[in-house]
């Protein structure tokens, strides 16, 4: 499928953008709160090599900038 | 020590929960015990002191327990709290004892429960909007054993996202099936799939969902047999022995989700044929579904 959002080749990378989402709307908002995150990243297990890369959101686009379009290989249906 | 019985369904003795107040309400786990999981916006159980969601208003992130009045979802907290706001769903308590809650930590994918200040609702009751947007909920080693009983008040609430909704997923993760069990459709209008990693438990119907459905499913270790009912009635059986993981996923499976507006979804780790018709009238005569 075609994905419209941001793409990272290390995991890291995923995870500090997805930190800079939670910063930038100050999540957690107090210590007992369930949300921590604003968005959350992916992993693209059936791509070789894997990669990561968060959903584009208008919400975020101030914070991680223009997105881009790309492919993931969808995993497919349980044994179907 | 006397029995207590009237029309509004209380008893001054609660079968097989021992004693409870006379003329309390006698609610569906005070008489299906043993519940593995218990999701619901009405109080399932009269020994369950805790909230029924948590939920975060859009306009600041803030988040706070929503409880019952007289046994429904306390709508008045609700929207107090949100006020014009969307109200999102971060925790559905697990009412069941065993506090196996299911949780979204991230906002994005967080069902919603009220939009601008008004509460959703499926015929006049209140739901969870969970969307292809996608919104998904896990709990983590919740459940147990190889036999499973699930009864699950849903509707679908739009297109097919992908190439199947998954209503739920027994699994290993997200991503990861292992020796799994779900619920899913390729098509509301005309699918409704009940599926194990074992081919012959498979259940592959034509029924539709996009109404306001409740549907059961039984996977027995016992009789090494599958069935699954729609408001009821079977639709389908299939038979065959397999094992079953541990974490439950509620509408999602890797990059596949379902549009569903959710009221209710109890599981049992026993099989419940025999309280199965029982357990659907206590549904029903809530929600009216049938």
């Amino acid at each position: 499928m075609e994905v419209s959002g941001y793409k990272y080749t290390d995991e890291a990378e995923a995870i500090e953008a997805r930190k800079e989402c939670a910063d930038f709307y100050g999540l957690p908002k107090t210590p007992s709160d369930e949300t921590i995150y604003w968005v959350d990243y992916n992993e693209a297990t059936e791509d070789s090599p894997i990669f990561w890369y968060i959903v584009f959101d208008e919400s975020i686009q101030e914070i991680l900038g223009n997105p881009t379009s790309f492919i993931v290989i969808d995993q497919p249906i349980p044994k179907k | 020590m006397g029995v207590n019985i009237n029309t509004n369904k209380t008893l001054g003795v609660a079968a097989g929960t021992g004693i409870i107040a006379p003329g309390v309400n006698l609610l569906l786990l005070d008489t299906y015990t043993n519940s593995a999981v218990a999701y619901s916006l009405r109080k399932l159980s009269s020994t369950y002191s805790g909230s029924a969601i948590r939920v975060r208003r859009s306009n600041d992130n803030a988040e706070q327990d929503i409880g019952f009045v007289n046994n429904e979802l306390d709508i008045t907290s609700l929207t107090s709290f949100i006020g014009s706001n969307d109200g999102l769903v971060t925790t559905i308590y697990d009412q069941s004892g065993n506090g196996n809650n299911l949780t979204q930590s991230t906002a994005a994918n967080q069902g919603q429960i009220a939009s601008s200040g008004s509460v959703n609702t499926v015929n006049s009751k209140p739901c969870i909007n969970l969307s292809a947007s996608p919104v998904f909920y896990q709990s983590l080693s919740s459940l147990s054993g190889n036999s499973k009983s699930f009864f699950m008040t849903t509707k679908n609430n739009g297109a097919d996202s992908g190439f199947y909704h998954n209503l739920f997923i027994i699994s290993t993760s997200v991503t990861v099936t292992g020796n799994f069990a779900q619920l899913y459709s390729t098509n509301a209008t005309n699918t409704l799939i009940f599926n194990f990693s074992t081919n012959s438990l498979d259940i592959t119907t034509s029924q539709a969902w996009t109404s306001q459905t409740l549907i059961s499913g039984i996977k027995s270790a016992t009789s090494s047999s599958s069935e699954l009912f729609k408001n009821g009635a079977s639709i389908g059986t299939g038979s065959g022995t397999q094992n079953l993981q541990t974490n439950l996923f509620v509408n999602r499976y890797s990059n596949n989700y379902a549009n569903q507006q959710l009221q209710e979804l109890i599981m049992f780790d026993t099989d419940e044929s025999s309280n199965r018709s029982g357990i659907e009238t206590n549904i029903n005569d809530f929600y009216t579904i049938f």
